[in-house]
């Protein structure tokens, strides 16, 4: 019969645990650190929103002037860091939840923008609104989204997309919606008109070229 | 929290756990980490079962006979080869070394028929691809002075590395002769590799079990079942030639794991037993946790790792796999943000005792090859840690036996 020396095995019980234990507090600190700085983040993404909108009401007054291509890729950069945010903090996050409705109606704003410069200023832009999900056809929104990411950074200078999330009730996106049909997910706008449904990379790189060919024999 | 989370938690405490107890094991005893002084010289026999060893047979025996060690008998027991093995040992008949030939029925067999034919007080069973060094002999006899020793093994360590996998066993068997010499302050040390030293009483009366994939395991096992203890002469060097390709290095692992698993599962009834003490208590069960928690991570990773390989492939698909305007989709981040996150905690935990663990082996056992650049392809190793007890398993599970 061997000996087991329980005072050891309670010594090392404790050491371990108190270690472990040390482990978690330090990792749920850095999560709090982490946090804060999502927090700081947040607000630094509110006074993008809120500059971006600014600057969309000034370009109004002088539509003709506006370099469309830089405040594309400004929404593109604000999307981007959203995407982030969403990603660390959770689809679920009531913080994100809003932002992504400021997101939208910035969106909005630009989408009704960019329209009048293309008709006023002969100005090649190609807008795109796409609709998504998180609850419904997950899969295939975000299908739809990597393709439509294709597409812009194949054609930076003509393509601006416009991701809204369906499931936002916003008294101005479902206007939005109501104009265009949009009733299922994934759906993309394309110059006024409505796909609904997957939409493959040839069918919507065809209808972008064709828009392209269009503007220059404009 | 998810399935995986949880794994990753019990994994980095049970981790933790364990590597406190070998720490723990190690200060307790580190005045005792040294060899001890010889003062009586029993004979020894020195069996070598040899099967197609040509390459290999010569230096064994040069270096056996050039142990200054002054009691002993050479005999090689060439177990049917069909190579040159025979015609080499018998050049060295004239400097007293015994030659036997016999059917060929594995190393168990050859190691019976050597026992019956030795007349030793001490019984060396050493490797045909082992060599020893001058004091290697005399450095491990010296713990037969304790009447409850039946047996003790060397510090073994890989001959010339060149591979990156012989280079990987660097580590590994710096490590795990440290690790056995802890063992041996809990009375728990249960295996005999390579070129363990026996009381010629005890192997007389406690054959080899000739169907057992690893014989030097169950013999280690058989020992201590009879509360008798294994030693582990530090200090005592032997240099052993391993597999130095991922194919050998997988087939002497999975076999190494299946009969580990083998043998804990059906022989002696070891696992949680008190009468053990450490053995049966800690470290058995922890041999099979590890295995467990090896094969869990290995599925775990290697899954999410081919999960986001199919995602990013599918997504690839939609464009075309026109790869000039895009970078690697969500799979990329996923996995980054994978790594950063809580399951940093795991690996801190596993390099900090790890790489303390690994430290200390270095220094004990004073491995200068042991170079912390190898430390990359410990990474590499980790992956392999997983696939050979999956094999083994794998192997249980369709009630097939691995091949030598």
């Amino acid at each position: 019969m061997r000996e087991i020396n329980k005072t050891k095995y309670l010594a090392v019980f404790s050491i371990a645990t108190l270690i472990f234990i040390s482990g978690v507090i330090t990792a749920q600190y850095i999560n709090k650190i982490k946090l804060n700085e999502f927090a700081s983040a947040q607000t630094d993404l509110r006074n993008y929103i809120l500059s971006l909108n600014l600057q969309t009401e000034l370009a109004k007054k002088y539509e003709c002037r506006v370099d469309t291509i830089r405040l594309t890729r400004e929404k593109d950069k604000l999307g981007s860091q959203l995407d982030m945010l969403e990603n660390r903090l959770g689809k679920k996050d009531g913080d994100i939840k809003s932002l992504k409705e400021e997101y939208s109606l910035l969106s909005i704003r630009q989408w009704i923008l960019f329209e009048e410069i293309r008709e006023k200023c002969d100005k090649k832009i190609i807008n795109i609104a796409f609709f998504y999900s998180n609850k419904n056809n997950e899969t295939l929104c975000q299908s739809q989204g990597y393709v439509l990411d294709y597409l812009y950074k194949k054609y930076p200078n003509y393509v601006v997309i416009y991701a809204l999330d369906y499931d936002i009730d916003d008294p101005a996106l479902n206007t939005f919606k109501e104009i265009h049909n949009i009733t299922q997910v994934p759906s993309i706008v394309i110059l006024d008109k409505t796909y609904h449904g997957f939409q493959n990379k040839e069918k919507l790189e065809q209808i972008v070229t064709q828009e392209i060919k269009n503007i220059h024999i404009s | 929290m998810s399935f995986g989370s949880i794994g990753i938690y019990l994994a980095s405490y049970f981790s933790l756990f364990v590597g406190t107890f070998f720490l723990y094991t190690f200060f307790e005893n580190r005045a005792k980490m040294k060899g001890l002084k010889i003062k009586k010289f029993p004979k020894i026999s020195i069996l070598i079962p040899a099967y197609n060893a040509e390459k290999f047979i010569k230096k064994t025996i040069e270096c056996a006979l050039n142990c200054d060690y002054p009691e002993k008998e050479i005999i090689v027991i060439d177990d049917g080869s069909t190579d040159r093995t025979y015609q080499i040992v018998k050049k060295f008949k004239n400097k007293g070394v015994k030659i036997f030939k016999k059917e060929n029925g594995g190393k168990a067999s050859a190691l019976n028929f050597g026992i019956d034919k030795c007349n030793g007080k001490l019984i060396m069973t050493l490797d045909a691809d082992s060599f020893l060094e001058k004091d290697t002999i005399r450095k491990m006899v010296a713990y037969f002075k304790d009447r409850n020793v039946m047996s003790v093994v060397p510090t073994l360590k890989v001959y010339n590395p060149k591979t990156i996998i012989e280079r990987m066993q660097v580590i590994e068997y710096t490590v795990t002769s440290f690790i056995r010499k802890i063992f041996t302050f809990m009375h728990g040390l249960n295996v005999n590799p390579c070129a363990p030293i026996y009381r010629a009483e005890f192997l007389k009366k406690n054959k080899f079990d000739e169907d057992n994939l690893t014989e030097d395991l169950e013999m280690g096992l058989r020992v201590q079942s009879k509360h008798y203890d294994i030693q582990h002469a530090i200090d005592a060097n032997v240099y052993t030639i391993v597999p130095n390709n991922l194919k050998s290095l997988m087939k002497q692992r999975v076999r190494w794991n299946y009969g580990t698993i083998w043998n804990l599962k059906n022989k002696y009834g070891f696992m949680f037993s008190l009468k053990y003490g450490d053995l049966g208590l800690f470290i058995l069960p922890t041999t099979l946790i590890f295995f467990g928690l090896a094969v869990f991570l290995l599925i775990y990773y290697v899954g999410t790792l081919l999960w986001n390989v199919i995602y990013n492939i599918y997504f690839l698909s939609l464009i075309g796999f026109d790869m000039k305007y895009t970078l690697f989709g969500g799979g990329t981040t996923q996995i980054m943000n994978y790594l950063i996150d809580m399951k940093m905690f795991l690996f801190l935990t596993l390099f900090v005792v790890g790489g303390t663990i690994c430290l200390l082996a270095k220094r004990t056992l004073n491995e200068k090859r042991f170079r912390f650049s190898y430390f990359i392809y410990i990474s590499l190793y980790s992956i392999f840690l997983g696939i050979f007890p999956l094999i083994a398993i794998l192997y249980m599970i369709f009630r097939k036996k691995p091949k030598w």
